[in-house]
């Protein structure tokens, strides 16, 4: 039986945020092809959701770009009522992406030479 | 273009057109070659941020490093007449390009992938490959795209009132401590002089003030908090309160409480944005020439 490591996201995929409106992108992106399909499997749109809480006060949509090795997550309500309305600090949600880097991933041991950072 | 016009006056373009124009002009691509125009469009998204594709808004420490991050270059298309580019930079300069910078801005401000709606077309990212063609340089090809909507997105303006936002601080041992006491007494404050707000936050800048509810329950204590408050609401006069019991936190407040001089800019007016579709031919171009 294989191993399991468990790591956060920052170590086995890079993320952005984008805005429209009041509704917020964070696209995961995997380092590796190896990685992808355990994003896939693991980091799902409830899962997403839950972890934002209720910084996220609407649906969350997952887009797989699988010639990316990216899933983009479509958060709704997450931007304060819209960028220029918001009284949120990050008024763009720019910085809304690095909350999902704390997600926690199981990765097969056999894949650890290929994760990033310490 | 053709005409050899010094400025062109466009009617509802969005930022990948100002790129995809000259590609059309220089290629020849039909207004309804939409699978021209997607992979034109797809490469203007990837330009539209400047140096977002370069290494800006990129750089994570140990994590994703980027040379000389202070002198970063605008990027270069050098794209042929099948859509597909080599995304490159100038040599020498600060940045980086790889295959991680081009994911990054090609899902930037998309939804689904498979459909990015623009007012030229929607373009599919879904099929583009992307590889490597030597140091700071990507080859992106196969964006394609799909017919374009029968609709236009408008955005209006709207009066939304006003915030009224201030911080002060605290910091050393228990700063936490004297914020959160900091913050009941706003709360009870705004009850007593009857603020009426839209929204209202009352945030620790070092803890929660960015992600909000999704700050970790087990982040650690900072050092420093600065308490920064924030009203939405119908007039200047409401918003105002904010500032006015902000500075009553000096003198009536929490022990060790740091504060800056009151300044002016504590309350402003916003405008909002409320975006809709309208149907193409709602939105008539016509050109008006007036000599004198």
């Amino acid at each position: 039986m294989q191993g399991k490591l468990k790591v956060k996201l920052e170590r086995v995929a890079h993320v952005r945020s984008g805005d429209k409106g009041n509704t917020s992108n964070i696209a995961v992106i995997a380092y590796h092809d190896e990685f992808y399909p355990l994003l896939k499997e693991q980091l799902t749109a409830a899962r997403f959701k839950a972890f934002y809480r209720d910084a996220i006060k609407g649906e969350v949509t997952r887009h797989a770009a699988d010639n990316l090795a990216a899933l983009n997550f479509v958060a709704e309500g997450a931007l304060g009522g819209g960028v220029s309305r918001s009284l949120s600090l990050d008024n763009y949600g720019k910085a809304l992406s690095a909350a999902i880097l704390g997600f926690e991933v199981e990765v097969p041991e056999q894949y650890g030479n290929l994760l990033r950072g310490a | 273009m053709q005409g050899g016009a010094d400025i062109v006056v466009t009617g509802r373009v969005a930022d990948p057109s100002l790129f995809l124009a000259p590609m059309m002009h220089e290629f020849g691509w039909r207004a309804d070659d939409f699978a021209k125009l997607g992979a034109g469009s797809g490469l203007g998204h990837l330009l539209e941020c400047g140096a977002q594709v370069t290494g800006g808004y990129f750089a994570d420490p140990g994590f994703k490093d980027v040379p000389n991050p202070w002198d970063l270059a605008f990027p270069i298309a050098e794209v042929e007449s099948d859509g597909s580019a080599v995304i490159a930079k100038v040599v020498g300069t600060g940045g980086a390009i790889n295959a991680m910078t081009v994911k990054e801005q090609m899902l930037y401000e998309v939804h689904d992938p498979a459909n990015y709606i623009t007012p030229d077309v929607v373009v599919d990212f879904t099929t583009a490959a992307i590889e490597e063609a030597g140091p700071d340089r990507m080859r992106v090809s196969a964006i394609s795209g799909k017919p374009r909507t029968p609709t236009l997105k408008v955005s209006m303006g709207c009066m939304e009132g006003f915030i009224g936002e201030d911080m002060f601080f605290y910091a050393g041992p228990g700063a936490l401590r004297r914020a959160k006491l900091a913050k009941q007494i706003l709360e009870e404050r705004f009850r007593i002089v009857n603020l009426k707000a839209d929204d209202l936050r009352i945030d620790f800048l070092g803890l929660n003030a960015i992600h909000g509810e999704a700050t970790p329950s087990d982040a650690p204590e900072p050092y420093e908090v600065a308490v920064r408050v924030a009203a939405r609401c119908k007039t200047r006069e409401e918003a105002m309160k904010v500032g006015r019991e902000i500075d009553g936190m000096a003198v009536s407040g929490v022990a060790m409480t740091g504060k800056r001089v009151p300044h002016q800019d504590r309350t402003r007016e916003i405008i909002g944005v409320w975006s809709t579709l309208v149907p193409r031919e709602q939105v008539p171009h016509a050109i008006s020439w007036y000599e004198s």
